[in-house]
């Protein structure tokens, strides 16, 4: 690899990397060396990692090589460097939560949805920040400050899989982990122009991640769908993702829960978007119907009541002995669930199951639903909505299901006039993500948003 | 609803053994009023719908 390629490898996609592999004409050990060479190089600026694992990703690129040079290739994922959120245990490797609590925790085994995607070959680039254990507003006093959006390194980058998406985003690695328990997958990839699936609920093992265990996925990151589907295969260890995502989808229904949409008043630019991305989908053959889907506010609601019940499930004993560890804001996320009660979180679950059984009789006349993916354009808006309080608000869209369960992804669906990328929502059936990303890569390769890059390499 | 009392959140948190300081109550007492009346909302609605009846 000449100097010029290899200043242009963070451009590949995990589909184009593996093929060169394969081929031959692209050596794992130097797509390290370039990934990582880029991470140092944006990362000051970025700020979307929290462990760099170069030394350990150069070694396992050479195992990788000397393997695939003898005839053994494990699959298209086979060398391909990775990121992992950081909330997701590494086995070897520091796995911080962001969190002051963790900071020289090593874990001694992979988390299994990381062991999975290991054993398809995968290498693990760096460790990604995100808000502390995934679950508070992030601040510049946290263990490791909060991300900045590759498109506009001003603001933010939602969250809570923040940093997994900015270093998709940015090229410091073709895909990444993250997790999703009420949208912390999909809005920062919305925000970051990059594709993010939280899958239907438990196709993933998503235990040894720290997230509430009824609502929380871990999910692929990537740039196309077709990426995704991959790296769903890694996971899983299920073929027939990248397959179904090929095949034609004319004819598809595509549902819009209309009210669900307009009672959320979202910000004009994310309106715009959504009606364009509509007919995006019918100039692909796919008809566009509305659909009443009553209660999707409500799950949202519910979604984040369940969230905070679980979170201090999860960490009362660290609390009681603990608490000066954590800061400020994840002490309060972490401990607001203390003053619930059983009625109210079995209330919850109740809405849960209630919209769950509504949506699969929506989902039994349409293929998939289509809502925006967050109701306003960027990380501070969202914090600045004082109609929108952290019990549902600004995840009105996502987190309806993650309480039910269902699939649902974003994919880059437009662009704001200040040059911030804004998603596209599509929700299958439960256990139909085959399908629903079958139905999303269509649309991604119809239209030009996820070829776009962030001004990063033209500012030098 | 109204915004629970800080002497409120005080005795449940020393039950649960949380130290909280001052600064944490206060910063909890909104949140938590959210939660709470998303929660008697919730209830409220599940009772309505339910077709047998329940004590709470």
């Amino acid at each position: 690899m000449n100097h010029s390629e290899s200043d242009q490898v963070h451009l590949l996609s995990v589909t184009e990397a593996a093929s060169r592999i394969r081929d031959g004409s692209l050596k794992p050990p130097e797509y390290v060396e370039a990934l990582a060479d880029r991470a140092r190089r944006l990362d000051p600026l970025l700020r979307c990692i929290v462990t760099l694992a170069a030394e350990t990703a150069l070694a396992d690129a050479q195992v990788t090589e000397h393997e695939i040079l003898h005839g053994t290739w494990r699959g298209p994922l086979h060398g391909i460097p990775i990121g992992v959120k950081d909330c997701i245990a590494t086995a070897g490797l520091r796995t911080t939560a962001n969190s002051r609590l963790l900071i020289d925790w090593v874990p001694e085994k992979d988390a299994p949805s990381m062991a999975a995607i290991r054993r398809a070959g995968a290498i693990v680039l760096a460790k990604l920040n995100l808000n502390e254990f995934a679950w508070s507003i992030p601040s510049e006093e946290d263990l490791c400050p909060p991300p900045r959006n590759p498109w506009g390194p001003d603001h933010l980058a939602m969250g809570s899989s923040s940093g997994s998406a900015v270093a998709v985003a940015s090229g410091i690695c073709p895909a990444a982990l993250g997790t999703d328990a009420g949208g912390s997958v999909r809005q920062p990839a919305s925000n970051c122009g990059v594709a993010g699936l939280k899958p239907t609920h438990g196709l993933i093992d998503s235990s040894g991640a720290f997230g509430p265990p009824s609502i929380c996925d871990v999910g692929p990151i990537a740039r196309t769908v077709e990426d995704v589907a991959l790296l769903l295969e890694g996971m899983t260890g299920m073929p027939g993702f990248v397959d179904r995502v090929k095949k034609p989808v004319r004819g598809a229904r595509v549902g819009v829960p209309r009210r669900h949409i307009d009672e959320a008043r979202p910000d004009p630019e994310v309106a715009a978007a959504f009606a364009e991305a509509l007919l995006g989908l019918a100039q692909l053959g796919m008809e566009i119907v509305e659909v009443e889907v009553e209660g999707l506010a409500d799950a949202a609601a519910a979604d984040f009541l369940v969230l905070n019940v679980e979170a201090f499930a999860a960490h009362r004993e660290w609390l009681r002995t603990r608490i000066v560890d954590y800061g400020p804001s994840a002490r309060a996320y972490h401990t607001q669930g203390a003053f619930l009660s059983a009625t109210d979180y079995t209330a919850a679950v109740r809405v849960g199951e209630v919209v769950r059984h509504r949506l699969e009789q929506a989902l039994a006349v349409v293929d998939v639903l289509a809502t925006p993916v967050v109701p306003v354009v960027t990380a501070e808006d969202a914090r600045a909505s004082k109609s929108r309080p952290h019990t549902g608000g600004t995840a009105i869209f996502t987190a309806p299901f993650n309480l039910t369960g269902h699939p649902a992804i974003s994919v880059p669906g437009g662009m704001s006039a200040a040059g911030i990328p804004i998603g596209l929502q599509l929700a299958g059936r439960l256990g139909g993500d085959a399908d629903l990303l079958a139905i999303a890569c269509a649309y991604q390769q119809a239209t030009p948003w996820h070829t776009m890059r962030p001004p990063l390499d033209a500012a030098g | 609803m109204n915004a629970p009392s800080t002497a409120w959140l005080r005795q449940i948190a020393d039950e649960l053994g949380l130290k909280l300081g001052n600064q944490d109550l206060a910063r909890l007492r909104p949140m938590v009023a959210d939660l709470l009346a998303v929660g008697r909302r919730l209830r409220l609605k599940d009772q309505r719908e339910r077709p047998i009846p329940r004590s709470s």
